[in-house]
């Protein structure tokens, strides 16, 4: 069961997905659902023996195409509705210890183009407005399948998040008829003391305003509102770049970097957004090789997040990091 | 790139990409400056 329960007091929707709690959590390696099926083997979610990049609908969603009706009644203090969407699981790669990190840089590619092929055919569903592409990594993020995967969230409004960035670009554009993203980009570029990498179609930058240690926002250099107006050539540069950033955060600790990787793109609910700029922005929980922040106190009761780092010094830890990427 | 769905017994779909052999690297002209620190501010936006 699930449904959107509505909160009056900051004004945005609550997910309640109670099914969730039975979903699969951290199965041995033998036993992985998004292994591909070994012939003779036990039935994973992927029945072929092998695939490149698979795609399937999550077999414990939050939301769904088809959603059953609230299990409670709608009232005037507590709206509910029902949890009308999708959610999809994007399978990189059939090797189970694999991480995006350490596939090669085609495979990153293909991802890239997959990524860009469900953001057309789920922005072209009536009941979603935004699709949201993303990665948990890593068991300090609660990840529960170690698989190499990430997840697309078609939801039926504009999350709160995003609504804040594209709220804040439109009020950038119209006092100034400039992108927002575009500026801050042009701001860090000209400073340099944060960037990390960058190549002709994307630069990677920790933001002076970073809220976590290693946050890292790779921004398109062309002014794009999605991955759908990116060219070839730009496809292969994201490929480049994130398999650049991910090499970097491995190498940080000597350890597979846990994050969480998300793509912020214009709405697809066929108003204009000619003021947004596609990024991706990656929040690494580690603060040091052995701890985490957490969002504690401030962050999950204030809204307010504290960073116990320089960006700037943390950017120079990364950048020394960073070596060519190599197509083979 | 090609993609072939499948409809799975409990009514969810799947659906199997696969792509071509051979994938050309990224065509590479003066201003790629992958892996190196920022050059130019004018090589990067509008």
């Amino acid at each position: 069961m699930s449904e959107l329960r509505w909160n009056p007091l900051l004004g945005e929707w609550v997910v309640t997905a109670t099914h969730r709690q039975e979903r699969t959590f951290l199965p041995p390696a033998d036993f992985c659902p998004l292994c591909p099926t070994a012939p003779g083997g036990f039935p994973t979610e992927v029945p072929d023996p092998d695939y490149d990049i698979v795609v399937f609908e999550n077999r414990f969603p939050s939301f769904r195409s088809a959603p059953e009706p609230p299990c409670v009644e709608s009232r005037e203090f507590s709206p509910v509705r029902p949890a009308q969407g999708i959610c999809e699981v994007i399978l990189y790669a059939p090797r189970h210890s694999s991480t995006l990190a350490q596939e090669p840089v085609e495979q990153i590619y293909k991802l890239v183009m997959v990524w860009i092929d469900r953001f057309r055919e789920l922005g072209a569903l009536e009941f979603v407005d935004y699709v949201f592409i993303f990665e948990n990594k890593g068991e300090a993020i609660g990840v529960t399948l170690h698989h190499p995967h990430g997840q697309i969230y078609g939801y039926p409004f504009i999350p709160p998040k995003i609504s804040r960035e594209l709220e804040q670009s439109r009020a950038h554009r119209e006092q100034t008829a400039h992108c927002l993203i575009c500026d801050i980009k042009a701001d860090e570029v000209r400073d340099g003391r944060r960037i990390i990498t960058e190549n002709r179609s994307f630069v990677g930058y920790i933001p002076f305003f970073a809220r976590w240690p290693y946050e890292v926002h790779i921004v398109s250099a062309r002014h794009l509102q999605a991955l759908t107006d990116l060219e070839d050539r730009e496809q292969k540069d994201l490929a480049s770049i994130l398999k650049s950033l991910l090499a970097a955060y491995d190498r940080l600790f000597a350890l597979s970097f846990p994050y969480m990787m998300v793509i912020h793109q214009r709405p697809t609910d066929g108003l204009p957004y000619d003021y947004y700029h596609l990024h991706i922005e990656f929040y690494p929980p580690m603060r040091s090789a052995n701890r985490l922040k957490y969002l504690a106190g401030s962050e999950s009761g204030a809204g307010l997040f504290i960073n116990d780092t320089l960006a700037e010094q943390r950017a120079a830890e990364l950048r020394a990091l960073i070596t060519p990427v190599r197509w083979s | 790139m090609e993609k072939r769905k499948v409809l799975l017994e409990d009514g969810r779909y799947l659906i199997y990409y696969t792509f071509e052999e051979n994938i050309s690297p990224p065509a590479t002209d003066a201003s790629d400056q992958q892996g190196e620190p920022p050059q130019a501010e004018e090589d990067l936006h509008e």
